[in-house]
This record gives C-alpha cells, structure tokens and sequence, in this order.
C-alpha cells in the first residue's frame, strides 16, 4: 500500500493507492559529464542531486480509486508531495510526470469496483528519502 | 498556550486513536490562547500601530514668585531642553518653531531705595548635533525687542539694555561630527539713582519678545537649552518684591502621523489516519483541507455528442468506447533544478490544466461513423457537449477532427478521437 499526502508542509489529503505492480524503478538524478582536455587531461563535470532519487512506478487500481488519484493529481500539481512507498520509505517530493495519463486496462465486475473497470497510470516520483 | 515552529510535526494521542497531525505550519513563531476545533480555523490577526512623535505642542508654564526681604543675588534658572527626532534622515522638511516668551519684571519698592541694580541675563543656547556629515544650513533669527516704561521722570531713570549675540558654528573635516552652538546673551539693567516718595509705588514692564526660528535640512536631535537667570543686587533696600513670571508656549507646525498596520494571518493543517486505509473505493483522508466529493457513476452503454451545449440542436449517439481510452491530465508548470541541487516545481493555480480524453470507437455501423464525421465537421472548432460512458458530462471542442475512420471489416466501422475539456 502507497500513500500520498499533500501540500506538504501542510499535509491536509492522504489518498491511498494499492502496491505498484513489479518492473518500479528506483535511480539516482546526479549526473555527470567527462571531457577530455587538448593534452589528454580528463575532466569530470559532477551535478550532484544530494540524496534525490528518481522512483517510477506502475499502478493498477479501481476505477473509483483512479477518480481519486486524478483528483488529487488535479487538486495539487506542483504541490510538494509526501510519499510513504510500498516498502515502508518515506520520501519527500514532487510528481514529475506531465501529463499523467490514466488508462482504462479492462473490466472488474466486483461489487467493491463501482466503476467497473480497471486503470492504470505510470506515475514518476522525484525527492528524497525521509 | 502554544508554541509552533514551521515544519514540525506533531502526534496527539486522544484515547485509542492516533492523530498525526501533519505539519503545523507557521508562518511566526507565536504564542497565542485558542481553543482547538473540529474546524480547526484559526486566524490571527496581529495589528501594530506605530506613531512617529513628529507633532510635538509643548506648553509650558512657568511662574516664579520670588519674595525678597534683604535677601541678595536671588536666582531663578531654567533649562528647558526639547529633543525632536525627524521621520528620517536624507529628507528635507522646515520646521518652524515659535517661541513667545514674555517675561514681566515687576520690581516694587515701598521704601526708600538707593541704587537699586537689577540685572537680567538670559542666555539663549542652541546646539545641533548631527550624525551626517554634510552642507547644511542654521539660520537663526533673533529679534529682540525691549520696551520700558515709567510712570517717573525720565531723567531719573537709567535703562541699559546690553545684547549681544554670538553664534558659532564649528566646522569640521566630513566624517566627524560637528557642533554648532548659538548663544544669545543680553543684559537688562535699571539704575535709579534718586526716586522721591512720591513715586512709590513703581510698575516696570519690561516686555520681552522673543523670536526663535532655525531651520536645517536636517538634523537627528536638536537641543535647546534656556538658561534664565536673574541676579539683582542692591546696596540697600527695604522690602523689596520682585516677582518673574515666564511663559513659554512651543508649537510645531508639522504633524506628522504615521500608522504601520501589519496583518498576520496563519493557518493550521492536520491529517490523520484512522483504521485500515481503502484501497478499492474513492475514500481519501480528508483533514482540514477541502477534496472533491466522490463522483457517482451511472455506466450506460453509449456516449452522446451534442451541440450547442446549452438546449442542443445537434445530437450523435454511438456506442461506448473500448478499453484502452486514456484520460491524459496535462498541467503547464515550471520544472527548475536549484544550484543546491533540490528540485523545485511551481504551478500557478491559474495556470491551464488540460484534461484530454482519448477514446477508440469499434463496430460503428456506416451511418454511425458518418454521423460522427459530419458532426465533427459541423462544429469544427467549437464548444461541445460529451456525456461519457458513466453519465458524466463534458464541455470542449474535438481537438482531433482529422482522424480517420477505418473500415476494419464488413459494416464494422472503427473511429477515434481526442476530446479536450472540462468536467461539468
């Protein structure tokens, strides 16, 4: 389970989302540039993103939990976000992921689904570990 | 009583349940009386009212009554000293102060007196200090007016009025303060060398005017000192009464009132968790802020395409769409890398926020997808009605006309297209 609190610092929304589906990423946001010199000198160019880290991750939910998640998408765009991962992570950040696309996967019949249907979004997470 | 810092966190524990209040953010540390609410509104309204003491009215009164009975070399002295402070240095502003200063020597003699000697100095001190090294201009006027009268011959009385004015003004390298000092001295003194009895009793007036103007351009503390002093000295007197009277009346022309209001508003935000979250149905935690309700769906097995929105004239029906269709949220904001490495997102809350729909149409019969085309032809850039496939509806335009239907096989008749709008 994932959950999403917003604006952070002033956490007023938590949406909870089921566990991502296998194949979620997780890589650091430093970069860095080699060039090498007329005598043959190598430098490094470093940008270092101190502790940021870059999550990616795949979701399948309700339809009735994706309205949820799309009107928190809509309610805090920019807003800073706090995630507590399905590992149990705490992490501080943003949603990168512009546009977020939410796409119907197939039908669910179940009482609980009212929508009937399953969606999908990829959403894409950048900040820092709590 | 409480106390809160920006970004703390904080954990109630009320009974069995745990409220994590999120943050509490503050924009000023704070202490201030409230009383927690479901509500949990609170505002703070913090309202400081500075006035500069520009306007300074200053009336003094000051009344001696000095009894002399063979009592030499009384004296009487006042200092009065004013300090004004201007808005702020660098501005010009004249200021006019008026000084009346009247000033009544009564000197009654009931008896015989011989060489009586009443000598008044009055010494007049300005000084101006300022801070700011820089040209300025003092310009003093001092008028001086002396009027005596006696009701005896004039042969017997002998007025000297002395007056003598220096002004100094030190002038030092820039960078060091300097002092300009202004002093007034003059002299009053009243020789009888014969009175007969017949002139007892004598009234002296002795009036006084005296005008006091400086103007600087600027100056941070202005010191006027008054030194009144009064010595009169006889050889031989007998009951002699001598009574001064001083009035001083100081009133500034400029008023200046400055008020500076400041309104402080900070608000309060909590969340908590209760129980096992749902995953399945729109249920978020909804603590002091505000979230949109949970949509009710009504699933029909068509979608409608009208127009005009309002009292529709044209109206295409076809079947829903398949699965795959993708609701794409597109927000225009600003995506920056700081130097310091933190990544920082602004969105400004009127800023556009696209919300596309992308939906596939399979199996349409000819005339179906005909409709489609035509509709779409006939509202070619313009404001349209789309009820979904859960009843909800819709207001944009066909941001993709130009899509082509493809026969996929015999009376099937597949089409798609983008649809950007708003929820209604």
């Amino acid at each position: 389970m994932m959950r999403l609190g917003a604006p952070y610092p002033g956490v007023e929304v938590y949406t909870y989302l089921p566990d991502p589906e296998f194949a979620d990423t997780e890589n650091s946001v430093g970069s860095v540039e080699f060039k090498r010199s007329m005598t043959n000198v190598r430098y490094s160019y470093v940008k270092s993103r101190a502790q940021h880290r870059r999550l990616s991750f795949s979701i399948i939910m309700t339809r009735m939990k994706a309205l949820e998640l799309r009107a928190f998408i809509l309610k805090y765009p920019a807003s800073q976000i706090q995630l507590r991962d399905h590992l149990g992570d705490h992490w501080l950040g943003y949603i990168t992921t512009n546009p977020n696309e939410f796409e119907t996967t197939g039908a669910n019949r179940s009482t609980a689904n009212v929508g009937h249907a399953m969606s999908r979004i990829t959403l894409e997470f950048r900040g820092v570990k709590q | 009583m409480a106390q809160y810092q920006v970004g703390k966190q904080m954990i109630y524990e009320t009974g069995t349940s745990q409220y994590q209040v999120g943050v509490i953010y503050v924009f000023e540390t704070a202490s201030a009386e409230f009383e927690r609410s479901e509500s949990h509104d609170l505002e703070f309204s913090h309202e400081m009212i500075v006035s500069f003491p520009v306007y300074v009215e200053s009336d003094l009164e000051f009344s001696a009554d000095v009894d002399l009975i063979n009592t030499l070399q009384p004296e009487v002295e006042q200092i009065v000293q004013f300090t004004q402070t201007l808005p702020a240095p660098g501005q010009t502003k004249e200021h006019e102060a008026e000084s009346d200063l009247e000033f009544s020597h009564t000197v009654d003699v009931v008896n015989f007196a011989q060489s009586v000697e009443s000598t008044i100095l009055f010494e007049d001190e300005s000084n101006s200090t300022n801070p700011q090294p820089f040209e300025e201009d003092v310009e003093q006027i001092v008028e001086f007016d002396d009027e005596a009268d006696s009701s005896i011959e004039d042969r017997l009385v002998e007025q000297t009025v002395e007056f003598d004015h220096t002004n100094t003004k030190l002038k030092v390298t820039d960078g060091i303060d300097r002092s300009e000092s202004h002093t007034v001295e003059f002299s009053d003194e009243g020789q009888k060398v014969f009175i007969s009895v017949d002139a007892i009793p004598l009234d002296a007036e002795n009036d006084v005017l005296f005008t006091h103007l400086a103007t600087t351009p600027i100056f941070k503390a202005a010191f006027n000192n008054i030194v009144f002093a009064q010595t009169a000295d006889q050889e031989r007197t007998k009951f002699v009464e001598s009574t001064v009277e001083f009035d001083q009346e100081v009133t500034l022309a400029v008023s200046i009132s400055r008020e500076v209001e400041s309104d402080l508003e900070f608000s309060q935000h909590y969340v908590y968790e209760i129980g096992t979250p749902e995953l399945c149905f729109y249920a978020p935690i909804v603590g002091s802020g505000t979230f949109p309700a949970a949509p009710i769906l009504v699933k029909q097995s068509f979608v409608t395409l009208f127009y005009p929105t309002v009292s529709p004239t044209l109206t295409v029906q076809i079947r829903a769409p398949e699965f795959g269709d993708r609701d794409r949220l597109q927000h225009d904001k600003i995506n920056r890398d700081t130097r310091g490495g933190s990544l920082k997102i602004f969105a400004d809350t009127t800023w556009p926020k696209l919300q596309i729909l992308e939906m596939q149409f399979t199996g349409l019969k000819e005339t179906e997808a005909q409709a489609v085309l035509d509709f779409f032809e006939d509202t070619l850039g313009l404001e349209v009605g789309f009820t979904d496939w859960e009843s909800r509806t819709w207001h944009g335009v066909i941001v993709s006309p130009d899509r082509e239907l493809v026969r996929s096989k015999r009376n099937n008749v597949d089409i798609s297209f983008e649809f950007e709008g708003e929820l209604q």
